[in-house]
C-alpha cells in the first residue's frame, strides 16, 4: 500500500517537473534576451546623447580648419600681406600634396622689396592662419631684393 | 452499530476516504495548473514585448555605429588640427625668427643673402662695415631662442667694408612636422 502511494507521489513529482522544466528554461531565456536589448537600448541612448557631442566638436574642429578652396582668395590674402613698397612678382602654385591629414597647395611665392619691407611682410605671412611658411630666401639681385618663399596654404575640406 | 468482536490484530478496519490528501490534491493541482497558465501567459507576453522592441534595438544599433563612424571622423579632423597647429607654431615661429632678425641688425650692418631651408639650415650673408658690430650682431644671434649655435663661416675684407656669412640651425621647422 506504501509503496503504491510512494510511487504515485514520485510520479507526481516528475509529472510537475515536466511541466514546469520547459516553462522555466523558456523564462529564462526570455529574460536573459529581454536583458541583452534593455542594455542596447540604453547604449543606444547613450550613444544618441555622445553623438550629439562627437557632431558638434567635429564641426566646431571643421570651422576651425577652415581651409581655402580658391587662388583667388589666396592671391588677395597675399597681396594684403605686403609691407608698404614690397612687390608681389612671382606666385607659382605646384601640385597639392597630402600632408598627414591635411591637403596642401605648395605655393613659390616671390616678393620685391627693402630687407625691413620684406621681413615684415615675412612676419605678416607668418602670422596669417592661412599660410604656413616652409622655407625662405631673399638675395640681392641686380640692385633689388628678393625674398622667395615657400608657402603650403591648407586646401579643400579636410579630412 | 456494528460491534468487531474479533481479537484486535485480527480486525480488518474499514478504510475511510483520505479527505485531507485529496484537498491537498486537489489544491496542488489547482496550483499548478493556474502557476503554468500565468508562466505560459508570461511567456507570451515576454515574446510580445521583444517583438515590439525590435525596430528601438535596431535604431540603437544603427545609432551605435553612427557613433563609431562619427567618432572616427572626429579622431581625423583632430589629428588634422593637431597637424594644422603644429605646422603654424612652425610658421609663427619662423616669422618670430624673421622679426627678431629685423631688430637686431646693427646700423652699419645690411643683408645680402638670407635662406632658411625645410631641413632648417639658417645661412645668412651679408656686409658690416666694422669687425665689432659683426661681434656684437653675433652674440644677439645667439641670444635667439629658435637659433642653434650660430657660427660665423667666413669674413672677408673688401674695401670699405667687410663681407661675412653665417650659418646656425634654425629649430622652428623640425618642430613643425608631425
Amino acid at each position: 500500500m506504501w509503496r503504491k502511494k510512494s510511487f504515485l507521489a514520485f510520479a507526481s513529482v516528475l509529472l510537475v517537473l515536466a511541466l514546469f522544466l520547459p516553462l522555466g528554461l523558456r523564462l529564462w531565456r526570455l529574460a536573459e534576451e529581454e536583458r541583452a536589448v534593455e542594455e542596447v537600448l540604453a547604449q543606444g541612448r547613450e550613444a544618441a546623447r555622445k553623438l550629439q557631442e562627437v557632431s558638434a566638436q567635429e564641426d566646431r574642429i571643421r570651422s576651425q580648419l577652415q581651409a581655402e578652396r580658391s587662388l583667388s582668395a589666396v592671391l588677395q590674402k597675399l597681396v594684403a600681406a605686403r609691407a608698404v613698397d614690397v612687390t608681389l612678382a612671382k606666385i607659382t602654385p605646384d601640385q597639392l600634396h597630402r600632408e598627414g591629414e591635411l591637403l596642401m597647395l605648395p605655393l613659390a611665392v616671390e616678393y620685391l622689396g627693402s630687407y625691413p619691407a620684406l621681413l615684415e611682410t615675412m612676419e605678416r605671412l607668418s602670422s596669417e592662419t592661412a599660410f604656413l611658411i616652409r622655407t625662405c630666401s631673399f638675395k640681392e639681385d641686380k640692385g633689388s631684393l628678393k625674398a622667395s618663399v615657400l608657402l603650403w596654404v591648407p586646401w579643400g575640406d579636410g579630412p | 452499530m456494528n460491534i468487531n468482536l474479533l481479537p484486535p490484530h485480527l480486525r480488518q478496519e474499514e478504510e475511510k476516504f483520505p479527505w485531507k490528501a485529496a484537498l491537498l490534491t486537489f489544491a496542488l493541482g489547482w496550483l499548478c495548473a493556474f502557476l503554468l497558465v500565468f508562466g505560459w501567459g508570461q511567456v507570451r507576453f515576454l515574446e510580445q514585448r521583444l517583438e515590439l522592441s525590435q525596430p528601438a534595438k535596431e535604431q540603437a544599433q544603427l545609432v551605435l555605429g553612427q557613433l563609431a563612424a562619427a567618432e572616427k571622423r572626429l579622431e581625423s579632423v583632430s589629428r588634422a588640427q593637431r597637424s594644422l597647429w603644429a605646422h603654424q607654431r612652425s610658421s609663427e615661429a619662423f616669422g618670430e625668427l624673421l622679426s627678431q632678425l629685423r631688430w637686431h641688425v646693427p646700423e652699419d650692418m645690411w643683408f645680402t643673402s638670407l635662406e632658411i631651408n625645410e631641413t632648417g639650415r639658417f645661412l645668412l650673408t651679408g656686409r658690416v662695415f666694422s669687425l665689432a658690430g659683426l661681434s656684437r650682431f653675433l652674440m644677439e644671434l645667439r641670444q635667439l631662442p629658435q637659433l642653434q649655435e650660430p657660427v660665423l663661416q667666413s669674413t672677408t675684407r673688401k674695401d670699405a667694408y667687410y663681407e661675412f656669412q653665417i650659418e646656425a640651425k634654425a629649430e622652428l621647422l623640425q618642430a613643425g612636422g608631425e
